[in-house]
């Protein structure tokens, strides 16, 4: 595309094409899972304090996606599944994108300050940091571990929630955080069975571009182990009452069954049929399910009383 | 696009309209912005006032008690301790 083609659609950029640059789907699971936090938070916080800390994470997660999306830009427009975002289709410029990142890490961060505390504001300053640099930057383009240590970013939204409440960030939080930080690999490995043609195109050393598909099987199916144990944990710390326990458990099996099926299948192989790229697909989609319940329980139970009223079964309360 | 004599890039009609939009949008930003900045002051500043409320009156209640004793410093020691 040429310079002038470009600076053309540029100029006719759609408010929508701003927006896709904030990735409003991962803002959404961001949002909600920081709701939780908010949530499952002993103490109550103002409606008005609540929507403005979660406005805060919901603008600090999308200045985090523009900031991703100018950096990634030229690996984005080498593979199929990014090439129609707004800077390698040339509606947006990177400029723009880049400028629209820093502006809204900085509103983010001083909303939240404002509204709550600094060390909610920190908190989330430090995962916007997380996101566009130590991952975007660093750890993407360097190590096959890329969104194993990488999910750490979007594992803080519970623990900015339930610091904003308190002011403090105990075991629950990071309970909570634990739980996004091991779903992680198994949902992002499940996309990437499918789609490790387009990552090694781009040089992206994602998991089955480096050690193959067998060992990202193998790796998805011991995570998702370890998710099961980790989910267990807001119930022993008793954040997670009866809901969020039969939620879990329930889940929790359904998703070991796909993983085992993933783990069983011949899923990113370069032989691998169109039931195998189902099953892989049907892992990724249940997971962003699995993760939308545990949360959406929390939620409900605490919203509801519930919590309180249900018996619970914790052997550990910190705090 | 074209570049006129002034060097200023020349919009298209669809251009001008894609322009208008975004600026609206980026207005309606720093409206709720502004707003939201005043809401979350006056929330802030009532939650600060009740506090405050809160601790004159406890002071009161400390200072009362210590007022009828009539036995000083020692007594409001004591009076702290056993509040907490």
């Amino acid at each position: 595309m040429t310079d002038q083609a470009m600076n053309t659609s540029a100029n006719a950029a759609s408010v929508r094409d701003y927006i896709d640059l904030m990735k409003p789907r991962i803002m959404m699971l961001v949002v909600f899972t920081a709701a939780a936090g908010l949530v499952a938070a002993p103490v109550d916080l103002h409606p008005v304090t609540s929507f403005t800390a979660l406005l805060s994470v919901a603008l600090g997660s999308g200045a985090a996606g523009a900031i991703n999306m100018w950096f990634d830009a030229d690996i984005d427009a080498i593979m199929t599944r990014t090439s129609t975002r707004p800077l390698p289709a040339g509606r947006v410029q990177p400029a723009d994108a880049l400028a629209l990142g820093i502006f809204m890490s900085m509103i983010s961060v001083t909303l939240m300050t404002l509204a709550t505390n600094w060390q909610a504001g920190a908190l989330l300053a430090f995962s916007i940091f997380f996101y566009a640099v130590v991952y975007t930057m660093w750890l993407k383009r360097s190590t096959s571990q890329n969104i194993v240590i990488g999910g750490a970013a979007g594992a803080f939204p519970p623990v900015i929630g339930w610091a904003a409440v308190t002011g403090t960030m105990p075991m629950e939080a990071w309970a909570l955080f634990a739980l996004t930080f091991v779903w992680t690999p198994p949902h992002f490995w499940a996309l990437s069975l499918v789609a490790n043609k387009d990552y090694a195109k781009a040089g992206v050393p994602m998991m089955p571009v480096v050690h193959g598909a067998k060992s990202t099987r193998f790796q998805i199916f011991a995570y998702t182990l370890l998710l099961l144990v980790v989910s267990a944990l807001p119930t022993l710390l008793g954040t997670g009452g009866l809901v969020y326990t039969v939620t879990a458990a329930i889940c929790g099996l359904v998703f070991l069954a796909l993983a085992t099926q993933v783990f069983l299948s011949r899923a990113g192989d370069a032989d691998m049929e169109a039931k195998d790229r189902k099953i892989a697909l049907r892992l990724f989609a249940f997971s962003i399910f699995y993760l939308a319940a545990l949360f959406g329980a929390l939620i409900f139970e605490h919203a509801t009383g519930l919590h309180d009223t249900l018996p619970r079964f914790a052997i550990w309360m910190v705090s | 696009m074209e570049t006129g004599s002034s060097e200023y890039p020349v919009l298209s009609g669809e251009e001008l309209a894609a322009r208008k939009k975004r600026n609206r949008f980026l207005a309606l930003g720093i409206i709720v912005f502004m707003g939201l900045i005043f809401v979350v002051t006056l929330v802030r500043m009532r939650e600060g006032v009740a506090r405050n409320q809160d601790w004159q009156a406890e002071t009161s209640r400390g200072q009362s008690s210590v007022a009828q004793s009539g036995e000083g410093t020692v007594l409001v020691e004591e009076v702290e301790i056993g509040d907490e």
